[in-house]
């Protein structure tokens, strides 16, 4: 059984064990819809339409990946509101080697950098280094084939990597600037 | 897990919602920005509309009726001078060639009341129309007849005799035509 499905919490109940459960996972949810839409409020009002929808929906129990469907499900119904085309469906190409495990982290402003990747590369990275699913969850939640997943990960880290190594210059320019005035 | 995973996993980690934020999603209350309470509001809006869509087309034969009565007695008021003078409807119908329909006078009713006596084109709400000069048999009052094609709009009208500005305007069609009738 894949973790995605493992946790739950009971709504209908007081007491204040449930209620950190339901806390932990609105932040997860929250955390996730920052991912998609790299924005606060929308995603605050992701997460809370998501919430309120399954409990409208009269669900006993909120399942977190039930939960994260529910938010991503309403984020592509916003982005065809607005008619924006970010979230397409990638390509379905060969999986490229990973070889971050070897590499070191990078430099700069990691919030920015990650607003230049586009929505389905924030979500796949957000899932596969802060919640830690595998890629096989991943496809299992989004609905994609596993190397689409794997490929974009890499993909994305490098596209991080790249901006980093154009910001790094200005970085160290602006601290010689600072270390010498 | 790499150095730059452990960067990504620590950024959104820093991301929560504020305590206050937290328990209103929780408590099952509105957050003070959010747009949801608008989402909400578009069915009603679609309702509001719908309604209003309906009492337009309800009302609208009412202010159609009120706008053909006025129309035809104003123009049998003008009492303009007719352009074909004949007794024969036949005749008009030639002379009257872009009319579309045929200016046979309706109705025994009318037929036994009044004589023709010539024609005009004309228009009744843009739509081309023959304007037909009458006289009634008994007084030799003269009253104007006014033919046009029924069209979907006046199809809506209901059969009706009204006053207006001292004209009595009666209203009918049959099935093909649509007539007014203007008589002093």
């Amino acid at each position: 059984m894949i973790r995605l499905w493992d946790g739950m919490s009971w709504f209908g109940q007081s007491n204040s064990s449930e209620t950190a459960s339901c806390g932990e996972m609105v932040q997860s949810g929250y955390r996730y819809a920052v991912s998609l839409t790299h924005n606060h409020h929308d995603a605050e009002d992701l997460a809370q339409q998501a919430w309120f929808k399954l409990q409208r929906n009269g669900d006993e129990s909120i399942v977190r990946g039930r939960f994260f469907t529910t938010i991503r499900n309403l984020f592509i119904d916003s982005i065809r509101r607005k008619k924006i085309v970010e979230f397409e469906v990638l390509p379905d190409d060969e999986v490229l080697p990973d070889k971050s495990s070897e590499e070191p982290g990078i430099t700069g402003d990691l919030n920015f950098m990650l607003g230049q990747l586009k929505a389905v590369e924030r979500e796949f990275l957000f899932l596969h280094c802060a919640e830690g699913y595998t890629a096989e969850e991943i496809a299992q939640l989004t609905g994609r084939p596993r190397g689409t997943i794997l490929s974009s990960i890499s993909r994305a880290k490098a596209k991080l990597r790249k901006l980093a190594a154009k910001e790094t210059p200005r970085s160290i320019d602006a601290n010689k600037k600072r270390t010498f005035s | 897990m790499s150095q730059l995973d452990e960067q990504i996993r620590e950024h959104y980690l820093q991301q929560s919602l504020p305590k206050e934020n937290l328990q209103a999603i929780l408590t099952g209350e509105e957050l003070p920005h959010s747009t949801a309470w608008l989402q909400r509001l578009i069915p009603l809006a679609a309702v509001i509309a719908a309604l209003l869509v309906a009492l337009s087309l309800l009302w609208k034969p009412t202010n159609l009726t009120d706008a053909v009565v006025a129309e035809i007695a104003k123009n049998h008021n003008k009492q303009l001078a007719m352009e074909i003078k004949s007794g024969d409807y036949r005749e008009l119908q030639t002379e009257l060639d872009r009319i579309p329909f045929s200016l046979k006078l309706p109705e025994k009713e009318v037929r036994s009341k009044f004589s023709l006596v010539g024609g005009r084109y004309c228009s009744i709400q843009t739509e081309l129309a023959a304007q037909l000069r009458l006289s009634n048999n008994d007084t030799g009052v003269p009253c104007t007849l006014y033919i046009t094609r029924l069209t979907d709009s006046l199809r809506q009208l209901k059969p009706t005799t009204r006053t207006v500005k001292g004209v009595k305007v009666k209203l009918w069609s049959d099935g093909r035509r649509f007539f007014g009738l203007a008589m002093p």
